[in-house]
């Protein structure tokens, strides 16, 4: 069973609805409580990286996803600023992360032969794996996902397994630590590749 | 990858989905959530859903209904129609929504497009303009569906909102709307060459060549109702998408 963090921040419905539509069972998480229940979990996040934190926080939410990550270590999947949250901390906010990646999240400064390109980064791109990822199908030759962020995560830490995306110079788009997983693309709004990400990530099973 | 979008537009009256031949005869298409449950299996880009019935009627925007569409829709979503105040914003982006798209609201506040700007960012604010001609072939901007015209110049009017701060520009053509005869290209290349935000041209669309004679023209997306909603010349229902290979191959 997935359980998906709803915290009053992210895109739910949009999560559960793609998973039900896959076959994979999954469960809003409405209490960390919940997390009890669950073998895998979701953190979906949009919006700003302190007010996720200050939900999460008010909602209880800190300590037990903390448990879960490093303790009961399930597989945890973070999504957009559900990723950005795993580092310690964002030049966007004040709050710190959970710090479970080293390095922190910076704002895209994307350039492209001389222009500026607009941010946020808000379109459909391409995600290139830097090692075999355990999410995205060799068989598809283009993986393709939505984004809609304007940080990005800035993680020197060289545990990771990374994917990348180019948009005025490449940044980190995902990566495997351990039992996390974080993207910073949408699955949910990526229709057949997202899809086929959830479809990997139901069935990972981190070394 | 492709960068070019191509969006299908859903026009919703009540429950239904509905398509206009330049903004009139509604005929029924179908129910919204099976249409979008049928976008997302074939791949489309983004979407963008429209309540033409909402500015024509005084309706406002109903969140459950919202939601439920937002929830069936894997991927990208932009919902216009019937977005008057600040507050209507804030309940449709919570919807799950990426984009909205203001059209009629504008005529007589346009100060709502800069409110909402300052509250969401630019890329999350549309401003949609209705473009018809008046019987001496003079451009005029449709609002309300077509209650209202005013006789005005549509590059002024898109750089006044891009003066506002919208990130795009939502331009449809009513005297090409549902003919599929093709995208009003002069009228994409005039906009499109007076504003530096993103230009989504619709109206007219009748095959690829037509998308990418309006790319050519200056859009930067394509959007069509008919072109995804139709099949053959009778123009039988069936809601269709081509595939990303296709389109590639066509569009940059």
């Amino acid at each position: 069973m997935i359980g998906v963090v709803s915290c009053g921040l992210g895109n739910v419905r949009s999560i559960l609805n793609m998973l039900n539509r896959i076959g994979v069972a999954a469960v809003e998480l409405t209490d960390p409580a919940m997390l009890a229940d669950v073998e895998r979990v979701v953190l979906p996040g949009v919006g700003a990286f302190d007010t996720v934190m200050a939900n999460l926080d008010n909602g209880g939410w800190v300590a037990p996803l903390h448990h879960t990550a490093m303790e009961r270590r399930l597989p945890m999947l973070g999504i957009c600023l559900g990723m950005q949250v795993m580092s310690g901390g964002s030049e966007e906010g004040e709050r710190a992360g959970f710090g479970w990646v080293d390095g922190g999240c910076r704002r895209l400064e994307p350039v492209t032969a001389g222009k500026t390109l607009r941010v946020p980064h808000m379109r459909w791109n391409t995600v290139t794996p830097e090692t075999a990822s355990p999410f995205l199908d060799t068989s598809i030759p283009e993986h393709k996902f939505y984004f809609l962020h304007t940080y990005y995560l800035d993680a020197a830490e060289s545990g990771l397994q990374r994917l990348s995306t180019d948009y005025g110079g490449t940044f980190t788009s995902g990566f495997v630590k351990g039992n996390l997983a974080g993207v910073q693309f949408h699955p949910e709004k990526s229709h057949n590749f997202g899809m086929s990400f959830f479809r990997h990530f139901a069935e990972w099973n981190p070394a | 990858m492709r960068s070019t979008r191509v969006i299908p537009v859903l026009l919703i009256d009540g429950e239904g989905c509905y398509k206009s031949i330049r903004f009139k005869e509604p005929r029924y298409i179908g129910d919204p959530q099976n249409a979008i449950r049928i976008f997302n299996d074939l791949g489309a880009d983004e979407l963008v859903i429209l309540d033409i019935g909402a500015s024509r009627n005084g309706r406002g925007v109903d969140p459950q209904w919202i939601a439920d569409l937002a929830a069936e829709a894997f991927m990208p979503l932009a919902y216009g129609g019937g977005i008057r105040t600040l507050d209507d914003a804030a309940v449709v982006l919570q919807c799950g929504v990426e984009k909205i798209v203001l059209n009629s609201v504008l005529e007589q506040a346009a100060s709502l497009m800069t409110e909402c700007v300052r509250q969401y960012g630019s890329s999350t604010v549309v401003a949609g303009i209705n473009v018809g001609r008046d019987w001496l072939g003079r451009d005029q901007v449709h609002w309300h569906g077509s209650a209202s015209k005013s006789r005005q110049s549509i590059e002024g009017l898109a750089q006044h909102y891009e003066a506002l701060g919208c990130g795009e520009i939502f331009l449809q053509s009513v005297e090409r709307d549902g003919t599929m005869e093709g995208y009003d290209l002069g009228l994409i290349e005039r906009v499109a060459g007076s504003v530096g935000v993103p230009v989504v041209a619709c109206g007219g669309a009748g095959s690829l060549d037509d998308l990418k004679a309006a790319v050519n023209a200056g859009a930067d997306a394509v959007a069509a109702g008919s072109f995804f909603v139709y099949r053959g010349q009778k123009r039988g229902i069936l809601i269709n998408y081509p595939n990303d290979a296709d389109l590639s191959s066509v569009l940059p």
